[in-house]
């Protein structure tokens, strides 16, 4: 009885001791970094629809000023709650302006910038197998439509503004089987086949490249919408926060931005109070 | 007559045996072949091949480049290092928890018990997101204030200093558990360690008093009794509620979305890690994601039932 109390915890003992070893030892990795004292680290509240860009812009950053940002990556719609109770971060960049004007009303803003610009367009299937080549077709009995949430997120909105514009929002609305609080999620829906097509930004059709076709909307129904960067009041180091938002809004950030698909706004962009 | 009734009525009911043996067998195999096959279907999305390729210029890649690919995903190896470990500690710190908890609760005869037992069971029940949030909503009250500033410096700096060398990412932290990565195990402590309770305390009650107030006779005191009766005998008990708490911390993601936050390098345990791939549109990195937290989880069921053996969890 004894006995194989002790031997279940030897073994237990030795697997833990090996597997610690080679998650330490012999795994592979880059062990050793971060040994030159403690760095400045923000805290950057992000859509998580823009984190392909994001990321890449915040390594960018790291190497230029040593200053590390740390993304809390969530659905825009979620960012400004979590700011609000937990009262930290430095950095608000929700995926669109209509997040940055509810986190202005409440006063948490201290100043803000666009840094990039959106377009609305429709994706659907891979291939197009339902035809669609334009609004109109989306209205079509039987179509599965995917639209963003009409009150709680932004892509929910403009998408309807579009429809109104387009004199079909009661017809396409029919064809609703699926709304979100995240654009992305149509994205994904469009991708795994469970929709025929939605209406989402540019730069969010442009993370599936290749694997969902874009149908571009003409002009006078289209909606554009601006990606902006917000320093919080919580934060605890406002220079280099406000350092990283004019980095974002530069000519060193517009390719990396392009190249996700989305458009930059280096002649509107102007750091505003408030 | 009667004898006629008899067998006519046990000739019936040995139809009616076979007929309740195979429907409950074939609701089992059905039931297995669902799991098996929505289980599998991710290895089939992978598989696909994918030759709507030329609608763009991005090169398409076959499910197992997608595959290759994820295993030598550095971001994948913070990913599984962080969640090992975060689940393992919380383990350790939910047994420290639960076996005097669960000791008390089977032993003593407490007022209110069934309140109590409610209460511990409510982090079984509750949507995980609930004690995320109530953990970030209670890190904003004084006494959360309070014990940010009671965390002694060098338990944060030994911290910080051991998580940085075990994930090769430097972690900064300072004295707030908020959106901290040595956080992830509050939150994911708060959901597990009612599990382990309860995996606990079913063993203890089972092993009933007996054996204690014996040894107790032979001159044994209460702390004696307790270490060398109670807890060699509940051994295959504690071994459950430790895989339980693991598994059930590894599992974890709503409270850690919502306390620790999505973080890569930094709160980035898996299943975040999926979700954050998913919430990029990036589909098959998530899958491949949740292929290899589908070994980890078969892998880790297998060993501990060899090691564990005939306990009444498994």
């Amino acid at each position: 009885m004894m006995s194989d109390a002790r031997r279940i915890v030897i073994v237990t003992l030795v697997c833990v001791l090996i597997l610690v070893g080679v998650l330490i030892f012999a795994w592979p990795g880059n062990a050793g970094q971060g040994k030159a004292g403690p760095q400045v680290r923000l805290l950057a509240h992000a859509g998580a629809g823009i984190q392909p860009p994001l990321d890449e812009l915040g390594k960018m950053f790291e190497k230029k000023t040593g200053v590390r940002i740390d993304y809390s990556y969530k659905g825009s719609g979620c960012l400004l709650p979590d700011i609000c109770v937990s009262e930290k971060g430095d950095l608000y960049i929700p995926g669109e302006l209509f997040y940055m004007k509810q986190a202005a009303d409440r006063r948490i803003i201290t100043k803000s910038r666009p840094v990039a610009q959106m377009t609305t367009v429709i994706i659907a299937q891979p291939g197009n197998p339902k035809k669609i080549a334009s609004l109109s077709d989306m209205a079509k009995p039987g179509m599965r439509v995917g639209l963003g949430d009409a009150k709680a997120i932004a892509i929910g909105r403009t998408a309807r503004t579009v429809l109104d514009k387009a004199k079909l929002r009661k017809q396409v609305e029919k064809n609703v089987v699926m709304s979100c609080m995240n654009v992305v999620e149509l994205g994904n829906a469009v991708k795994l086949g469970h929709l025929d097509a939605a209406i989402v930004w540019d730069g969010t059709a442009a993370l599936y490249k290749g694997y969902v076709t874009t149908v571009a909307i003409p002009a006078k129904y289209s909606q554009t919408s601006t990606i902006p960067v917000g320093v919080l009041k919580y934060s605890k180091h406002p220079k280099e926060a406000a350092q990283f938002m004019d980095f974002l809004a530069s000519k060193e950030a517009a390719p990396v931005f392009e190249k996700h698909g989305y458009q930059c706004c280096l002649m509107k962009s102007k750091a505003t109070k408030g | 007559m009667t004898k006629t009734e008899a067998s006519s009525s046990s000739r019936g009911s040995n139809v009616g045996n076979a007929l309740f043996v195979a429907a409950v067998g074939a609701i089992l195999i059905v039931f297995l072949t669902a799991v098996a096959l929505v289980l599998l279907s991710n290895v089939k999305y992978l598989a696909e091949p994918q030759n709507w390729s030329m609608l763009g210029d991005a090169k398409a890649k076959s499910g197992w480049e997608f595959f290759l690919e994820g295993l030598k995903d550095p971001e994948n190896h913070f990913a599984i290092k962080l969640s090992v470990l975060m689940a393992a500690l919380t383990a350790l710190l939910s047994m420290v928890v639960a076996i005097p908890a669960a000791y008390a609760l089977s032993r003593f005869r407490i007022p209110g018990a069934s309140v109590i037992d409610t209460v511990l069971d409510l982090p079984i029940v509750v949507p995980p997101p609930v004690i995320g949030l109530s953990l970030l909503i209670f890190f904003r009250t004084d006494l959360g204030h309070a014990l940010n500033n009671l965390t002694p410096q060098w338990y944060v700096d030994a911290m910080n200093w051991a998580l940085s060398k075990f994930l090769g990412q430097p972690i900064q932290d300072d004295k707030v558990w908020v959106y901290s990565t040595r956080g992830i195990v509050l939150a994911q402590f708060f959901v597990a360690c009612s599990f382990g309770v309860r995996a606990v305390k079913a063993t203890f009650d089972t092993i009933g008093s007996r054996y204690e107030d014996v040894a107790r006779t032979l001159g044994c005191s209460r702390f004696q009794a307790f270490f060398r009766v109670v807890v060699p005998m509940a051994r295959t008990g504690i071994v459950a509620g430790l895989v339980m708490t693991w598994a059930r911390a590894m599992a974890e993601f709503g409270p850690v979305l919502f306390f620790s936050g999505a973080t890569p390098y930094k709160t980035e345990v898996m299943p975040i890690a999926m979700f954050l791939r998913y919430s990029a549109g990036r589909i098959e990195p998530a899958v491949v994601l949740l292929l290899i937290m589908l070994m980890i989880s078969t892998v880790t069921l297998l060993t501990f039932k060899k090691l564990g053996g005939r306990g009444y969890l498994w």
